[in-house]
């Protein structure tokens, strides 16, 4: 188990959205994070990735202590996420929104632009190729020049997906990625998430949506109010008085 | 005699549109590409110009009829070094506490700026010799008793200037590296999340956008031969780069350059154009007021028209990638 969270809080003036939460993410797991909206399932993905720091509690990768780091730096350490309502870059296109997403580029720092410019041609090549390679897969090469502000709400979540997976991630925090998907395209991009699980990929994934959290998911975790409610495998999970009754109860 | 005036008027016109041409370019930098909301371009522009002007002017002691100021004497090329540099070092200073923050500090931030370098101009009198101006700037190159060809040299370094900076800013521009200001722009934390560190694109963005703007202050100074900082370096100053950047089309060096050319050509028609006196208004005494409604309303009509400004921005930003998707389709 590499992702660990001990005790982490994070409150909002008065509202605890996260509340002394521990959990744990195996490796090489597909893991299901459920719970009522406002469970604090989105501020935790916040809380991993940097983008907001903890009241309380430490967060480790590889025992490495990822809370504290800028969120930029989260990501050269393997952890990405995805954002639930899509932040596409509209006035670039489809393309280099995932081109710019890659990791590595030495074409990103003005000095090798400017001095290594055979470097940054070569490795710009090979991005995009990449970049290309995801946007067939996600059924967006149409679109590929197109500005990525004139996508439809499913499109930008693929393209949310596409420059996540551009970092090279060894974890994948997505939130709600199928959620306005089209069924046919959800099940292919489920599919890839098994294939990359296979190869090692470790996948958290926040849904509401429970056939695809029981179809898919090894793990489950169960939050409300800002705490782990429950863990276990979905047969578990889907059987657990507590995760019902949090949902019924609000 | 007519063709050498109309000839004049052709230098003295492409010696201001350069000048106007290195303040778009690093505006658009800042603005265009990065978001980065500055209006304090008229502190940059002061500084590399009162930098250069100390630097390359010589001294001159008080006396009863001018308070004199700091002079160096040094060679021209050593005026836009330090200008450049100097202009750098502020906007480093002023990026880094305000870049973090939400965009209207780094406006209010670099507006004040802009009026307490002013200020401050006005004040240090020993120095700068305050409102009565800093005289005899020397030009760049100068043709021994020819004040003609000396204007037209100082013209063809402005346009090299402006050529070279051009090339560069496009080639910085649709590298990776200005893909990643745009990047930020449009939504800086989709851009952290991706693992850029966006506070130093944006200093690195500012810092070079200033530089810019120190340079254009250098050369502005060695053209007039002479600046003092009441009726220059205003906000009004700053208020017409904008008006060119977004005009032409921020994000797009070519479209901030056709903006300048523009709203330059435009002041430049007005200033020569001699207005009737009414009777009851001297309409050439207003000219400065009828040229700023006039703007005002060109701008207007342009975001009605063409929101995204005159040439808007281009699609696809980055080299090399329009070449790559034909291979692949
Ligand atoms: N930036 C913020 N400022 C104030 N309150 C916040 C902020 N972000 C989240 N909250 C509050 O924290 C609680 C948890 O929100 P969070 O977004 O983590 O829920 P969630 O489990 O992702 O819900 P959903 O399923 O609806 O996406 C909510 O009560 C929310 O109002
Ligand atoms: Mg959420």
């Amino acid at each position: 188990m590499t992702l660990r969270i001990k005790d982490v809080s994070k409150r909002f003036g008065g509202v605890h959205a996260v509340e002394e939460c521990t959990l744990g993410v195996q490796d090489g797991t597909i893991t299901g994070l459920i719970g009522p909206n406002g469970a604090g399932k989105t501020t935790l993905f916040n809380l991993i990735t940097g983008f907001l720091h903890p009241d309380g509690g430490e967060i480790h990768l590889n025992g490495e202590r990822l809370d504290g780091l800028p969120a930029h730096a989260t990501v050269r350490r393997g952890v990405v996420k995805t954002w639930q309502i899509p932040r596409e870059f509209e006035n670039i296109t489809v393309l280099e929104n995932l081109m710019l997403a890659a990791k590595d580029n030495p074409g990103e720092s003005i000095w090798n632009v400017v001095f290594r410019p055979f470097r940054v041609r070569k490795r710009e090549r090979e991005v995009q190729e990449k970049a290309q390679e995801i946007l067939e897969f996600l059924e967006l090469d149409h679109l590929a020049t197109e500005l990525a502000g004139n996508l439809s709400g499913g499109q930008k979540k693929l393209l949310e997906l596409g420059r996540a997976l551009m970092t090279d991630p060894t974890h994948l925090l997505l939130d709600e990625p199928v959620a306005g998907v089209n069924r046919v395209l959800a099940e292919k991009l489920l599919d890839r998430l098994d294939q990359l699980r296979e190869q090692g990929m470790t996948i958290f994934l926040i849904e509401h949506d429970m056939d695809v959290v029981m179809s898919r998911c090894d793990v489950v975790i169960a939050m409300h109010n800002g705490r782990k409610l429950a863990e276990g495998t979905p047969t578990e999970i889907k059987a657990n008085d507590d995760v019902i009754e949090s949902y019924l109860g609000g | 005699m007519v063709e050498l005036g109309f000839l004049r008027e052709i230098v003295f016109f492409m010696s201001f549109l350069g000048i106007f041409a290195l303040l778009v370019l690093g505006l658009n930098l800042q603005w265009g590409y990065t978001g980065l909301f500055n209006i304090g371009v008229a502190a940059f522009f002061a500084v590399g110009a009162y930098t250069s002007a100390i630097l390359i002017t010589p001294n001159v002691p008080p006396s009863d009829f001018y308070p004199g100021h700091l002079g160096f004497g040094l060679p021209w090329a050593v005026g836009i070094i330090g200008a450049v540099l100097v202009a750098a070092v502020l906007g480093f200073l002023i990026a880094i506490p305000t870049v973090r923050l939400r965009a209207d500090y780094l406006a209010i931030a670099t507006l004040g700026l802009a009026e307490i370098i002013r200020l401050s101009l006005i004040q240090s009198e020993s120095i700068t010799a305050g409102t009565i101006g800093l005289r005899n700037i020397p030009s760049p190159v100068i043709v021994p008793g020819d004040p003609f060809l000396t204007n037209v040299a100082f013209a063809v370094i402005v346009v090299l200037a402006v050529v070279v900076l051009y090339v560069f800013i496009e080639f910085v521009g649709r590298s990776p590296w200005g893909r990643v200001l745009k990047a930020i722009r449009d939504d800086e934390d989709a851009a952290v999340a991706l693992g850029k560190n966006a506070f130093s694109y944006k200093v690195q963005a500012f810092v070079l956008g200033a530089a810019m703007m120190g340079a254009a202050g250098a050369l502005f100074g060695s053209f007039l031969h002479f600046i003092e900082p009441l009726t220059s370096f205003t906000p009004i100053d700053t208020f017409f780069i904008w008006v060119m950047v977004i005009l032409g089309g921020a994000g797009n060096n070519r479209g901030v350059l056709v903006g300048a050319f523009l709203v330059w050509g435009f002041q430049f028609l007005i200033i020569r154009t001699p207005f009737p006196d009414l009777g009851f208004v001297d309409l050439e005494s207003k000219k400065a007021f009828l040229q700023l409604i006039a703007l005002g309303l060109l701008v207007v009509l342009v975001m009605l028209l063409r929101p995204r400004g005159i040439l808007g921005e281009e699609k696809v930003i980055s080299r090399g990638v329009l070449k790559g998707t034909k291979r692949s389709t």
